[in-house]
């Protein structure tokens, strides 16, 4: 370890001090109005997922319509799984290991809510018919038992200025991904382009 | 319902099918110019950790100016940590267990990117004083010795409509987090709106 790590919690603690007041107990084990309401608003998540044994963390988006993440009580929620790349990475890693991490994003508000809890992976057919979007079931359902859930204050939001319109780039100020996908895959622009193009109308349920 | 649940890799194989062509490989194993530039150009990371032992998953952003990750090569970045809480869950997951997964968002555009590696915390003032925003250097940094990197599809935000400035919430059709911590702690309102503004002011740095 280089000299100024911070290699264990001693050293976090001495370093960062401690959490004060309500702050070090805030996590609740159950929903409420308030974080009820904020999954309702909530168009994206994000989830955090591992492979077992200290293997590979992964972090992926989620995103729909505003409530697309079904409150099935205080203490589950369901993900619908709408197509993406078959790659399934966080699929695999909560198939061998549960706990998983989600981030709630609600467009215009700097807090977000955290939910943390054990994940499965369920087909179950009338769970899957309450999440029809565009007149499809979703293709699975993450469902999460809540271990606990808390607000995560805006500070992290407001330093980016992430909901700030005037901040946002000019999306041909990016290479596109096609352009990406050429350079990196050697795949053709112009094919991957027609794809996407494809993929992103016809494909997003 | 146990009987309709996909709980292991064939299953979810015959479930979702084989990704297709590149996507079956397109993790990168170090950044290009293509993932250097995302990065210069974003406000805000998310980063999954997890704790040893199959332990609790976390999820939790970081947000900043544009630029905020330093990239130290094609295969490290340092992300500054700035006050936060003192809860440091995430850095006690990385003491335990390195392994991280990131989301790197540039608001104006749907696709991602992400990157995943092995992290460390250190204080070492060099590194430190790189990072200073508004005159002061982070409290510690995140280095995070990449091991893939990769873009992701932009289906999610498409989805979520994202960008879209029509689509936020007005901030007041949702309660504060003082009004919440009120509600849910018990904390007083008076005193903790009077905090909560100051720290929203003077403690983002």
């Amino acid at each position: 370890m280089a000299e100024h790590d911070l290699g264990d919690l001693a050293a976090l603690r001495a370093h960062f001090g401690e959490p004060k007041g309500y702050v070090a107990h805030k996590e609740l084990p159950a929903l409420n109005k308030y974080s009820r309401r904020f999954i309702e608003l909530s168009p994206i998540l994000f989830l955090a997922t591992s492979a077992p044994d200290g293997g590979p963390a992964d972090n992926s988006p989620r995103g729909d319509g505003a409530g697309f993440v079904t409150v099935l009580d205080d203490r589950s929620i369901a993900i619908p799984d709408r197509p993406g790349n078959k790659r399934v990475d966080s699929h695999q890693n909560i198939v061998a290991n549960p706990q998983v991490g989600i981030v709630f994003l609600v467009p215009g508000v700097n807090e977000v809510l955290r939910v943390n809890g054990k994940a499965r992976v369920t087909t179950e057919p009338a769970l899957l018919a309450r999440m029809i979007a565009n007149g499809k079931p979703p293709l699975a359902a993450i469902v999460v038992d809540i271990a606990e859930a808390f607000f995560h204050c805006g500070k992290a939001l407001i330093r980016a200025d992430l909901w700030n319109p005037r901040k946002h780039i000019a999306r041909t100020d990016f290479a596109s991904l096609s352009e990406i996908t050429e350079f990196q895959f050697g795949v053709d622009r112009e094919k991957h382009k027609a794809m996407l193009e494809r993929d992103y109308v016809e494909n997003l349920y | 319902m146990p009987g309709y649940e996909i709980g292991d890799v064939d299953a979810l194989r015959a479930h979702y099918g084989e990704p297709k062509g590149f996507i079956k490989h397109k993790q990168l194993p170090a950044l290009n110019q293509h993932s250097r530039r995302f990065i210069e150009m974003s406000p805000l990371v998310l980063v999954a950790t997890s704790g040893a032992g199959d332990g609790p998953a976390d999820c939790s952003p970081r947000g900043d100016a544009p630029g905020f990750v330093a990239i130290l090569d094609d295969r490290t970045i340092a992300i500054p940590d700035r006050p936060g809480n003192r809860r440091v869950d995430k850095h006690q997951n990385i003491v335990s267990n390195p392994q991280v997964g990131m989301l790197f968002m540039v608001p104006g555009i749907n696709e991602m990117l992400r990157v995943n590696g092995k992290a460390r915390l250190t204080t070492d003032p060099a590194l430190l004083a790189r990072m200073a925003a508004n005159g002061k250097p982070p409290l510690a940094a995140i280095v995070v010795d990449i091991a893939e990197a990769f873009f992701h599809c932009g289906k999610a935000l498409i989805r979520a409509d994202l960008w879209n400035p029509a689509r936020h919430v007005e901030r007041k059709s949702f309660p504060t987090l003082v009004k919440i911590s009120a509600d849910q702690y018990g904390v007083d309102e008076a005193s903790n709106h009077e905090r909560a503004e100051r720290e929203y002011v003077e403690n983002l740095y």
